[in-house]
């Protein structure tokens, strides 16, 4: 997936890692120069003197550009690199079938999308800076030692690195072990507190809501260890560092000194080669950390290229072929089983339901009556042969055509969290009377004048600002407001009482004209006036016709209608 | 917003002294944590100057006074190195021991003080409010003790200790290597400032770009059936593009911050050179001086540069430090479930005497509603949303208490009883169902005595065991993500599990509205009778079945009590109860729900 990414933006690593190298280079100037200063400053050679501080001055200004030019082209980057893979992932996401959200939790997609990009942008950012970094400023630095000041001191104040290396390796393993535990229990311990917080009206109805300190505060106490145990891991790491390279650094101050009193090598290369020392720590300590960005940056570019395999809607069903759609559906024999479902969730339907006309589908939960809907928008796909708009296989009908035809009223009445225009409008361009004529026969009118800021009004998360019938009416408005040739009600009017839901289907009935519409109900009064309705049973259609002959039939339809009729004679 | 400006204000001093109040029990631990701290800044103050005697006493003196006082100063340096870096793993061990056990204290105290809020508070803070407060906000205060405390200590005292140094070396060379330290200092404020500023900006759009993808994916099914998938993929864009613009901000702040201190220092070892040329050769400095001034110079930026940081998470650990503190302080209202009261077996008597109420203010929700429930009697409240059934449960429960008027259970007001006495044998069954974490059988149970008997016997009675039986491990079943495997009927007959497992004298019952299929309907109703079978009923009702069957119907109507009687005598009186059951016109009766009652 970073393809793409590279071809674009990839040569920006070029001048990067040669500034970087640069910089990293005149990083070990600087410690040699100032050795040569202090080599003169007890003589008399003034000129020279000021050139070597002179020379310093530059390096430094020199070192000042490199660094802000390499960190400009990589870590800048991979800034850029972090919006450009979001961007991607999204785009990728959403043309993803509807099956896929079935498997996949919301904020694990969340996630990828913020943690992963980020632990990708880090590996490519600073992880890379630091191990190209450290690999140039290693070899410049010991082949400066070594080159310029004294071989044998070189390697024998380097014995003791490789000791660094693995105490940093081994401890930053513990460090990752441990902070991973003490990730997991502080989500626990979240988990159990937000629990408790949702529960809290039951716990306290049945007087519980104490019995459970104890479990906290044992649940505290495991917290508590395990943050002092990671705590004492990291608190190892500093000192063993220290103490080794202090090996290191006692080694060069003895024996260097040793040398310059013998006259092997000047004042300033001791000078220069403590400095040097420094430069070589700096590296090896960042080891740890270098080793965990890019182990975290593969885990996670795993896990995005994961979701970037999945298969995408094919780009057909992306762009409208500009074919009008009349309304004509017919299902012959339609069979369907969803990917991972067990069940069929459609067995042998079939129907034809012309244009401008008006089908009710009831059944129970789990019938199969949704699964009908959801092929019609195309979100899951029927078998060839079997569905068909307007005399054609819906198969060779683009997505997109079909939906720019169709309103669909969910379940849920999933609104966004922007204004309740917005949320109805949902980028369409329709005339504002069209807009108002959707919101009277949506019903929404009324909710309109009650709402404080009427249509200005914030939905809130998933609309949770509204109460469950304004959703619905505001989901069926966004559906009316498209003028469609096709209108699918998805138990629609569940979460309003029959007596608006009577109201509503009156508004509606005009709505309808010229339409051809589609009832999806477990609600008889909804669909009685449709022109046909169609009883499912474990997606099979068991009886079919109007309400009038459903109920000569006397058969389930039926007997659902008596059930309720007597519940109601009762009263 | 308001958190925000608290950010900029910076929190109280009263915060401030409470969090080291806390440290009080543990001073002897806290001495010892100082005393470390001094000596790894002694560690690194000394470090310079032993670089320096092997300098100046050894190496330029032109005399060779052999190898063994070079390997003494040699393993004095490591001697140093290695007494600083334990000190500082010692420090770092202490305090982490101490400030864990402040936070898991707190943490426990927060946890508590949870439970024991009412629930009007609750819900006037909201449930996201109140889990941060007692983890994020309580971790928090960690960065308080580690970062800001001793931190503070140790780079104020760092710094001080470098300039004496300096001073007491050369002072003529020491004024020389200060000159750039005022730049340094106006550099790193500046430069925090903007960072710090454009972090709350990166924050915030951060924010924002989570809560689009978490609204954009729950919603996709929406997208996609509308073709939108454009439109929203622009809406990400442009907030990437936003985003961009704050994080590039503070790569271009950081590119230049740090480079530009490194730069000054080598600036400072330039004036240092040139100061000293001529003044090494006649003695006045000593090479060694020079050599030991390189590394102060260099050892200044960090601990100004942690001054700036810590200035960030003062800010917040104080601001989280508030937050927690208010919360626990706030502790007026806290419920009291085992204060002393009447202790009784509850026989089931429920009396309303002239009882007003209302959430806030004067907005009454029960405007002086009487009534009485015998022992064993069946009591249904009908009416209009908003009309005041469901407030008539939490007055019962005491979760609120009325402004006027009286409510007695057995003739005890509901104040005098022992809250716990009274809560556990009144079985509240609510509309939403809340499932836990756990089993079926823990669900029933919520941690109550209960014997596994006990609970199959509850599931029985409550006609939940056709679907428990099925569960594979039955009741050992374990409730998956809240319970959202399970159908709506399904919680349902749990909850009333839950209700009856713990043998009420009295069951207060607030039907569910939602649409469930008559089979599940069925059993839901047969659940009803069974489980109010012998203990006082009080029905929020919306079935007809579940009505009828009652000794009593109160009507309500913005508050008050307009009708009451057996469902014939209302029907009788032909008023709003016989209105509320008319069919809809233009519409056979479907009988399911009825009509208006909901």
């Amino acid at each position: 997936m970073l393809r793409s990414f590279f071809r674009k933006h990839g040569w920006k690593y070029v001048p990067g890692a040669l500034l970087l190298i640069a910089c990293a280079w005149l990083g070990t100037r600087s410690p040699r120069l100032l050795g040569e200063a202090i080599d003169l400053i007890g003589g008399g050679d003034w000129t020279s003197f000021w050139h070597k501080v002179l020379m310093m001055v530059l390096v430094g200004a020199g070192i000042f550009i490199t660094r802000n030019g390499w960190r400009f082209f990589i870590i800048g980057n991979s800034r850029e690199m972090e919006i450009v893979l979001r961007d991607q992932l999204y785009d990728h996401i959403q043309k993803l079938p509807v099956h896929f959200f079935g498997r996949t939790r919301t904020g694990d997609l969340m996630a990828y999308a913020i943690n992963d990009v980020n632990a990708v942008r880090m590996t490519f950012g600073p992880g890379f800076a630091q191990l190209l970094n450290g690999v140039s400023s290693m070899v410049f630095s010991i082949s400066a030692m070594a080159a310029g000041v004294n071989p044998r001191l070189t390697l024998l104040s380097l014995l003791p690195v490789p000791l660094a290396v693995a105490a940093i390796v081994l401890i930053s393993r513990q460090i990752r072990i441990r902070f991973r535990r003490v990730q997991e229990l502080f989500a626990s311990l979240s988990g159990h507190v937000q629990e408790n917080i949702m529960g809290m009206r039951v716990l306290k109805a049945f007087a519980q809501e104490r019995s459970q300190k104890d479990d906290f505060e044992k649940e505290c106490d495991t917290m508590r260890a395990a943050n002092v145990s990671l705590n004492d891991a990291s608190a190892l790491l500093s000192p063993a560092i220290e103490l080794i390279f202090g090996a290191s650094f006692v080694i060069g101050m003895v024996y260097g000194g040793m040398l310059v009193l013998n006259g092997a090598i000047s004042l300033g290369d001791y000078v220069a080669f403590n400095s040097y020392l420094v430069m070589i720590k700096g590296p090896v300590v960042s080891l740890g950390r270098i080793m965990n960005l890019f182990q975290r940056g593969l885990a996670s570019y795993r896990r995005l290229n994961g979701v970037m395999s999945e298969q995408e809607i094919a780009d057909f069903e992306r762009i409208p072929d500009g074919v009008p759609i009349k309304g004509h559906i017919e299902a012959r024999h339609l069979t369907f089983r969803y990917v991972d479902g067990a069940h069929t969730a459609l067995n042998d339907v079939s129907f034809d339901l012309p244009e401008g006309r008006v089908l009710g589908i009831v059944g129970t939960t789990g019938s199969g009556k949704s699964t009908i809907l959801q092929l019609i928008v195309k979100t899951v796909t029927a078998s060839r042969g079997q569905l068909f708009i307007d005399g054609r296989d819906i198969r060779d009908i683009p997505a997109a055509s079909l939906r720019e035809a169709i309103g669909y009223v969910p379940q849920d009445g999933f609104l966004f969290d922007t204004t309740l225009e917005e949320n109805i409008r949902f980028f369409s361009d329709c005339s504002d009377e069209a807009f108002r004529d959707a919101v009277r026969s949506s019903g929404l009118e009324k909710d309109i004048d009650s709402l404080q800021d009427g249509l200005n009004t914030m939905c809130g998360e998933r609309g949770n600002h509204l109460s469950g019938g304004q959703r619905q009416r505001a989901a069926l408005a966004r559906a009316l407001v498209r003028d469609p040739k096709i209108l699918l009600l998805d138990d629609t009017l569940s979460a309003v009482d029959t007596k608006t839901e009577a109201f509503i289907l009156d508004q509606l009935r005009d709505e309808f004209k010229g339409r051809t519409v589609i009832i999806v109900s477990h609600r008889l009064s909804a669909v009685q006036n449709a022109d046909e309705i169609i009883c499912l049973d474990e997606g099979r259609a068991i009886e079919r016709g109007r309400h009038e002959e459903l109920l000569a039939l006397n058969g389930a339809y039926a007997r659902f209608w008596k059930e309720q009729q007597k519940e109601a004679e009762e009263a | 917003m308001s958190e925000k400006k608290k950010l900029e204000k910076g929190a109280g001093r009263g915060v401030v002294v409470r969090l080291m109040k806390l440290m009080k029990p543990y001073l002897p631990a806290v001495g010892l944590c100082v005393l470390c701290v001094l000596m790894v800044n002694a560690a690194e103050l000394v470090k310079p100057y032993v670089l320096k005697i092997v300098v100046d006493d050894y190496l330029t003196t032109g005399v060779n006074r052999g190898l063994r006082p070079l390997i003494v100063l040699g393993l004095v340096y490591f001697a140093v190195i290695a007494l600083g870096s334990l000190a500082g793993m010692f420090q770092s061990r202490i305090l982490s021991r101490v400030c864990q056990k402040i936070l898991a204290s707190l943490r426990v105290q927060a946890f508590d003080h949870i439970h024991r809020m009412p629930l009007a508070d609750m819900d006037a803070m909201g449930s996201g409010r109140l889990l941060t407060r007692s983890t994020n906000d309580i971790e928090t205060l960690n960065e308080f003790y580690v970062d800001v405390l001793i931190g503070l200590f140790k780079d104020v005292f760092l710094i001080v200790g470098i300039v004496v140094m300096m001073f007491a070396m050369n002072w003529r060379l020491a004024l020389m290597g200060l000159v750039t330290l005022p730049l340094i200092v106006l550099i790193t404020l500046l430069c925090k400032g903007a960072l710090r500023r454009n972090f709350v900006r990166m924050k915030a759009l951060i924010g924002r770009i989570n809560g689009f993808l978490s609204e954009s994916i729950s919603g996709i099914r929406v997208i996609q059936a509308f073709s939108r998938e454009k439109n929203k993929y622009d809406q990400l864009y442009d907030l990437d593009r936003q985003y961009r613009r704050t994080t590039l901000f503070q790569v271009t702040m950081n590119s230049v911050m740090r480079p530009l201190m490194e730069f000054i220092n080598i600036i400072a070892v330039a004036i240092l050179l040139l100061y000293a040329f001529g003044r090494v050769e006649t003695g006045v400095i000593e090479v060694g001086v020079i050599v030991a001034f390189n590394s102060y110079v260099r050892q200044f930026f960090d601990p100004i540069n942690d001054l700036a940081e810590k200035y960030n998470s003062v800010q917040s650990a104080l601001v989280s430090a508030e937050r927690v503190f208010s919360l626990l302080d706030d502790n007026e209202n806290l419920e009291e479930p085992d204060a002393p009261g009447y202790d009784q077996p509850m026989r089931g008597e429920v009396e309303f005497r002239h009882v007003w109420f209302a959430y806030a203010g004067e907005d009454w929700v029960l405007k002086d509603v009487s009534f009485k429930v015998d022992i064993g009697k069946k009591a249904a409240f009908v009416g209009a949303t908003g009309a005041g059934k469901t407030t008539i449960i939490s007055l019962i429960s005491r979760f609120y208490a009325p402004q006027k008027g009286e409510i007695l259970i057995d003739g005890v007001p509901v104040n005098e009883w022992k809250l716990s006495a009274l809560r556990r044998q009144i079985a509240v069954v609510l509309q939403d169902v809340f499932l836990f974490t756990g089993t079926i059988a823990d669900n029933v149970r919520i941690h109550g005595d209960i014997s596994d008997g006990q609970v199959a016997r509850a599931i029985e009675l409550s006609c939940a065991d056709g679907f428990v039986n099925r569960l594979p491990g039955g009741m050992a079943a374990p409730v998956a993500e809240r319970g959202a495997t399970f159908s709506t009927g399904e919680r349902q007959l749990l909850s009333f599990a839950r209700a009856i497992a713990h043998d009420p004298a009295i069951l207060v019952l607030d039907e569910a509205t939602a649409n469930i299929d008559s089979e599940t309907e069925r059993v839901i109703q047969r659940s009803i009778e069974s489980i109010s079978e012998g203990r006082t009923a009080l029905f929020i009702a919306h079935r007809l079945s579940t009505i009828r069957a009652c000794d009593a119907i109160y009507v309500l109507d913005h508050g008050c009590i307009v009708e009451r009687g057996t469902h014939e005598e209302l029907m009788a009186l032909g008023g709003l109860y016989a209105s509320m059951n008319e069919a809809v016109p233009g519409e056979p009766e479907n009988g399911k729900i009825v009509p208006a009652l909901s």
